[in-house]
């Protein structure tokens, strides 16, 4: 075409264009336009002049330029900074049409007028601007139930920071009114109330919501090909004519109905709703709902015996409830994997299609084994840089073992593992590296016996000799972070990518969004394999932080918020800060909601404002339960204690945002027959204002069976606080003040008085803890070392004196080099010694020792005691069983000291139908006992055996039963996997479990009264018994 | 004599308001599309450009006309954005300066530099600006013709369609002798190709007005 002709084209063209334009404008709704002034044709299109914006100031001098709708100098000097035309120059129309851009792009405004008046020997120009708003706090009033009003401001999808227009408003009315209506609320009307703030360019929104009734579904309709009659897919998918209509209720029943033909085998089932009616007199939605079953599809496997449970297991369509290409090829590879780790290398599996007829679709998956293999070695040649062992680290293909019978191989993993050497090479270099692959599949002269063998050709190695920074001019090379180039290091391009991405990152977080990064290399000349890198950084303008405007706060105080803040004017406008802001809020609890957001994120202007939106979570929460309990060691079994069952009722209410900080007071309260208890708690985070302080204060009153010798009740204050020295450690200081009483004493009756008399309880406490585990629920590694000290006497308002230590240290080992963090063997153990230690009128008895009832010394109180034995301390024992015993009743009596050590094997989850990897086991074997006084501890630490058990059967001199060894427990445990720790089960065997004495109450009456010598008062008889073998005990986290 | 006060006091506050904006207007926002906006100087020059290049006389530019020019300069706001930002279209010098030979011998056929600066001066504008305002054409129609010529496709069903219902009838109307298809089917085919780039054009700017954020007169006092 002819230049000519195009031209006239281009006319015509845009002709037509404005044209078509014109005819369409009024029914545009998508375009921000505002009604314009209506123009009278007959006079608007008459010739004139038009209005000439060439000045007759032009070229005076510019004495003074304006923004008269700031009153802020600051903002105003730098707007000033920011345009073209200056102070002092000549009035220019090309830098105020340049100023005028300058302004516009800011983002700030949404109309901008320049004006001129002379004013003395020159002009004062004024820049008339009308301001955007930026959206602030979005919110929604007026739902009760479903949806949400969380549901219906995050439906206007208004986001925050972002330039407000009413198009966007009416695009959000639009999509409430939307979901108003998908959750069955035809009749709802919305509006929205605008409130805007000046002196930020932020405007609130608040939706105002009438739901009006719900609607009920009328006449639904079943259309399609479906193999159930109505009334049938009705009560499939739970829905009838007259429930409530709503989204949840349409989205489940869609759901049931999928699944019922699923399991029917019509894994491309499709059903939906295809029609919705409504009838606004009945206010009723009538329905229709399309099924296409699709074809029964039958998936079946030839060639080769896959059990059933297995087939589900690796074909993803059965446990997808799906069924597409992608699906049925990850199954044919799951398949190939399979057979594979049988050593069934070579084997291939192909996937076929059919249909007999047009219901029916068959998948066969067609798999040729062909023989079986078995990878013997594996061998790497040629390698002087890396070790054989650190290759051996990215293959896949592995040899046979204890895991995988015949190891793993393939020819696609065989190329992808030399693919993996090469670049493993390459990353550290070596450029021209060649490695090759040989395969033997007659090793050792054993037919189908595999060695596989690499060459690798390493090649030189390419170093950087000198590494260059060009364009950083805001941050000097100083400051940047650790990268892979650097001089004396390998050269290779994915260590450039590397730092191309660190780099980047390191400046985007400083507020440089529009950083750009070039590499470029050159060899160095008479040097080989030496390379000059120069690292060009772009580093764009940084942004900053102007002012950080803070949202949504009703009860909460201000420096609360405040003192979380990351990010501060002037600071770079980091995306990192931002994130770690809005953590911190929410670490405070005191937000069910944090958004943060650049206002005006498209502006170019280099300082932005930080929004930081909060929405404050409800301040009260209440929780109740009701439930059943069950505890070991209950006196109902006897002196080894039974199992206690009773139902539980709780109750708990919590304040957030107390005294409008970050304090929180709790009440709980749970009540059974086996503890009846009721807390009261205030914790103070950040005590003054200390991050690494946090102050508690306690009240208990807690009744309960702790042992099966008595019942505690204790009523308790105390006074705790914690300061955390650096992320592993911490020192715990507290007072505690109690009245313990103890009630139901299964001991010698001469000891009930004295036992049975409340004693006050005055003890400051200090603990040292030191966590350093990976994991709390799971460690595979670190350790846990603490220290518990504390003196209980009357300069505190005890009625006894005695100190107390206790120290505990555990170990975790994880082994399995070629295993993930899940997957690794787990050596853990742990060591506890405790010792208690009478002092001033307060002393210690040994087991049937007794105190004359004129005595004015004390005994340490019963719940006091040490103890011993249970799911989390010596499996060995039931709960609290270790340990001296009551020589009448044979119920334990606690000590002054105790030793436990444990070891436990953690093995890896094992892989099971339906549980998958959730399940594991682990092997265990406890150690230790309760003693009397720290000397019996020290004395029985090497004696595995109870001395001279024979004498705890002896009617005569029972009472002299010795408990002073150190008891011992193997055992198995289980363990399921869930997101709050592991759900455990330990069966525990005790290797050689105490003898004790006991007289047990009879109702035989030939039996003499003084029967037992013990206990000549009461009608019992002498009934030697040894604490039971066997223990299982079931309970939530690791022992330790 | 309390009303007489706040009426004095009244006008004094509406005085001192009117001195506050008492300057006078020497450019402003009238339109902004996306993120680029439509100064009042840019619609002038606009105005003034196009009577030059169609030979219309200043005094025959009508406030619709000069509508018209705001709306095309939308459209072609719309268009330039299209073009994707590392493609520099090249756009030939000599076609350039053939437009600009062409445009001036609407005043001129004899090429006399003076009137055509008389011209230029009369219309207050600059040689450079009418070449800009051919260089923006023509970058834009090698966008539509590089976006919407590779779409369309003519039919010989079509050409001779074209051929006997219009081509035919209006050469035995005009009493010129008959052409052979074969020979008109070119130029059947290129005005065929130009009426269906038209449509397309037409769609594509509806689209994408409709996908963008277009605000005219801000201010909501439009000049004419």
């Amino acid at each position: 075409m002819s230049v000519r002709k195009q031209i006239l084209a281009i006319t015509v063209v845009f002709a037509l264009a404005a044209a078509a334009y014109a005819r369409g404008k009024d029914t545009d709704t998508a375009t921000d336009t505002p009604a314009r002034p209506a123009a009278n044709s007959s006079q608007a299109d008459q010739p004139g002049l038009q209005q000439n914006t060439e000045s007759s100031y032009q070229g005076h001098p510019v004495r003074d330029i304006q923004f008269p709708n700031f009153n802020d100098a600051a903002e105003k000097d730098r707007l000033l900074k920011l345009i073209a035309q200056k102070i002092g120059q000549g009035l220019d129309r090309e830098l105020v049409r340049a100023s005028i851009n300058q302004l516009f792009g800011t983002g700030r405004f949404a109309d901008i007028s320049a004006e001129v008046a002379a004013s003395g020997d020159g002009v004062s120009l004024s820049f008339v601007t009308t301001p955007n708003f930026f959206i602030g706090q979005v919110t929604a009033e007026g739902s009760q139930g479903q949806p949400s009003q969380n549901q219906i401001a995050n439906a206007a999808k208004l986001q925050l920071g972002e330039l407000f227009t009413t198009d966007k408003l009416n695009r959000g009315l639009q999509n409430i009114e939307q979901l108003m209506q998908t959750n069955g609320y035809y009749q709802s009307s919305v509006n929205a109330e605008e409130t805007k703030h000046a002196d930020t360019q932020q405007i609130d929104v608040a939706f105002h919501v009438k739901t009006g009734a719900q609607a009920k579904i009328g006449i639904l309709t079943i259309t399609g090909d479906s193999k159930w009659s109505q009334g049938q897919i009705e009560d499939i998918a739970g829905l009838h004519p007259r429930d409530s209509l709503s989204s949840s209720r349409i989205t489940s029943a869609l759901e049931k109905i999928r699944k019922k033909y699923q399991k029917q085998n019509h894994w491309l089932i499709q059903v939906a709703v295809t029609q919705k009616t409504y009838d606004l007199k009945a206010n009723r939605v009538d329905l229709t709902l399309d099924i296409q079953a699709g074809p029964l599809v039958q998936i079946a496997v030839e060639g080769y015996r896959i059990r059933r449970s297995v087939l589900k297991r690796i074909i993803p369509v059965y446990e997808e409830n799906a069924l597409d290409d992608d699906l049925l090829n990850e199954g044919r590879r799951n398949l190939l994997n399979y057979l594979q780790t049988r050593g069934y290398f070579d084997a291939t599996v192909n996937l076929q299609r059919s249909g007999r007829r047009a219901e029916v679709l068959n998948i066969t998956y067609e798999i040729d084994p062909k023989s079986r293999h078995k990878l013997a070695s594996i061998e790497v040649a040629g390698n002087h840089y890396f070790t054989y062992d650190t290759i051996r680290t990215i293959l896949q293909i592995q040899t046979a073992g204890r895991v995988l019978s015949n190891g793993k191989f393939s020819e696609t993993l065989l190329a992808a593992d030399v693919s993996s050497i090469e670049a493993l090479y390459k990353n550290n270099g070596f450029e021209s590296v060649k490695v090759s692959s040989q395969v033997n599949d007659n090793f050792r002269g054993i037919e189908n016996l595999l060695q596989v063998s690499f060459q690798v050709e390493e090649g030189p190695q390419t170093l950087v000799n000198e590494r260059k920074f060009v364009g950083n001019a805001a941050i000097g090379e100083d400051k940047f972070p650790a990268l892979n180039t650097l001089p004396g290091q390998p050269y290779s391009e994915a260590n450039i990518a590397a730092d191309r991405q660190i780099l980047l990152n390191f400046y985007f977080n400083r507020g440089f969004p529009d950083a750009r990064f070039e590499a470029s290399a050159q060899p160095v000349a008479n040097e080989a394999n030496r390379m000059n890198v120069l690292f060009t950084i772009h580093e764009g303008e940084q942004q900053s932080v102007d002012h950080v405007l803070v949202n949504g706060l009703n009860y909460t105080k201000p420096f609360v918020v405040q003192r979380q803040l990351q990010i501060d004017h002037g600071d770079p406008l980091s995306p990192i800060a931002m994130l770690q802001t809005q953590q911190s809020l929410y670490n405070l609890g005191l937000f069910s909601q944090v958004d943060t957001a650049v206002q005006n994120p498209t502006g170019t202007e280099s300082q932005k404002n930080v929004l930081v939106q909060m929405q404050e979570a409800q301040r009260y929460t209440f929780y109740y339960g009701f439930g059943f309990e069950f505890q070991t060691g209950q006196p109902q079994g006897g002196a080894q204690g039974g199992t206690g069952v009773s139902p539980r009722v709780s109750f708990e209410v919590s304040r957030l945002n107390f005294r409008g900080r970050d304090q929180t007071l709790t009440f709980k309260t749970a009540i059974g027959s086996l503890e009846q208890l009721a807390l009261a708690s205030a914790d103070l985070p950040r005590w003054f204002d200390n991050p690494n302080w946090k102050f508690t204060l306690t009240g208990l009153y807690d009744n309960t069976i702790e042992v099966s010798t008595f019942k505690s009740q204790r009523l308790e204050g105390s006074l705790q606080s914690v300061e955390t020295l650096n992320p592993a450690s911490t020192l715990v200081y507290s007072f505690t003040f109690r009245r313990v009483h103890s009630s139901n004493i299964e001991l010698d009756p001469a000891e009930v008085p004295l036992l049975s008399f409340p004693v006050l309880i005055g003890m400051p406490q200090i603990s040292y803890v030191r966590d350093t585990r990976d994991d709390k629920l799971g460690a595979t590694r670190g350790t846990y070392t603490s220290f518990l000290g504390g003196v209980a006497a009357s300069y505190f308002g005890s009625d006894t004196d005695f100190g107390q230590v206790e120290v505990q240290n555990s170990n975790y080992y994880a082994w399995g080099k070629n295993r993930t963090r899940d997957r690794k063997f787990v050596f853990a153990r742990t060591t506890t010694i405790g010792l208690e230690n009478p002092f001033g009128n307060t002393i210690n008895l040994q087991p049937g020792q007794t105190l004359p009832a004129d005595s004015p010394l004390q005994l340490i109180p019963l719940p006091e005691r040490l103890l011993m034995g249970g799911g989390n301390s010596h499996r060995g024992f039931g709960l609290n069983q270790a340990g001296p015993r009551d020589p009448q009743t044979g119920f334990p009596l606690g000590g002054s000291a105790l030793v436990l050590n444990s070891l436990e094997l953690r093995l890896p989850p094992i892989s099971l139908p339906y549980l998958q990897d959730n399940v594991s086991f682990a092997l265990f074997h406890d150690a230790g006992n309760v003693f009397a006084s720290a000397d019996d501890m020290l004395n029985s630490l090497k004696r595995w055996h109870q001395p001279n058990a024979a004498i705890c059967s002896d009617p005569v001199n029972g009472a002299n039963c010795n408990y002073n060894f150190m008891s011992q427990a193997i055992g198995l445990g289980v363990r399921y996997k869930t997101p709050i720790g592991p759900v455990r089960f330990d069966f525990a065997y005790n290797l050689n479990p105490p003898k004790f004495p006991s007289c047990q109450p009879t109702t035989d009456a030939t039996v003499p009264s003084s029967y037992c010598p013990f206990n000549p008062d009461s009608k019992t008889i002498f009934e030697p018994q040894q604490v039971r073998h066997f223990n299982v005990f079931f309970s939530i986290g690791q022992t330790f | 004599m309390v009303k007489r006060y706040a009426f004095a006091l009244f006008a004094a506050l509406l005085l001192c308001t009117l001195d506050l904006h008492a300057g006078q207007v020497i450019d402003r926002i009238i339109a902004s599309v996306n993120s680029h906006i439509i100064l009042q100087s840019d619609w002038d020059d606009a105005v003034r450009c196009e009577a030059v290049m169609n030979g219309i006389p200043m005094n025959e530019i009508t406030p619709l006309k000069r509508k018209a020019v705001l709306d095309r300069m939308i459209d072609q706001e719309l268009l330039r954005e299209q073009i994707p930002s590392l493609e520099h279209p090249s756009v030939n010098d000599s076609d350039v300066l053939h437009r600009l030979t062409n445009i001036r011998k609407f005043y001129d056929t004899t090429g006399n530099d003076q009137l055509w600066t008389k011209t230029l001066a009369q219309y207050q504008v600059t040689e450079q600006e009418i070449k800009n305002k051919i260089v923006l054409q023509m970058e834009l129609m090698d966008l539509v013709n590089s976006h919407l010529r590779p779409e369309i496709q003519i039919d010989q069903k079509s050409i001779e369609s074209y051929y006997n219902q219009a081509l035919l009838p209006q050469l035995q109307q005009s009493g010129s002798q008959q052409v052979p298809l074969a020979k008109a089917a070119p130029q059947i085919k290129e005005i065929l190709t130009q009426e269906k780039m038209n449509q397309l054009l037409v769609a594509w700017l509806q689209n994408l007005r409709a996908g963008s954020k277009i605000v005219t007169n801000p201010s909501g006092d439009l000049a004419q």
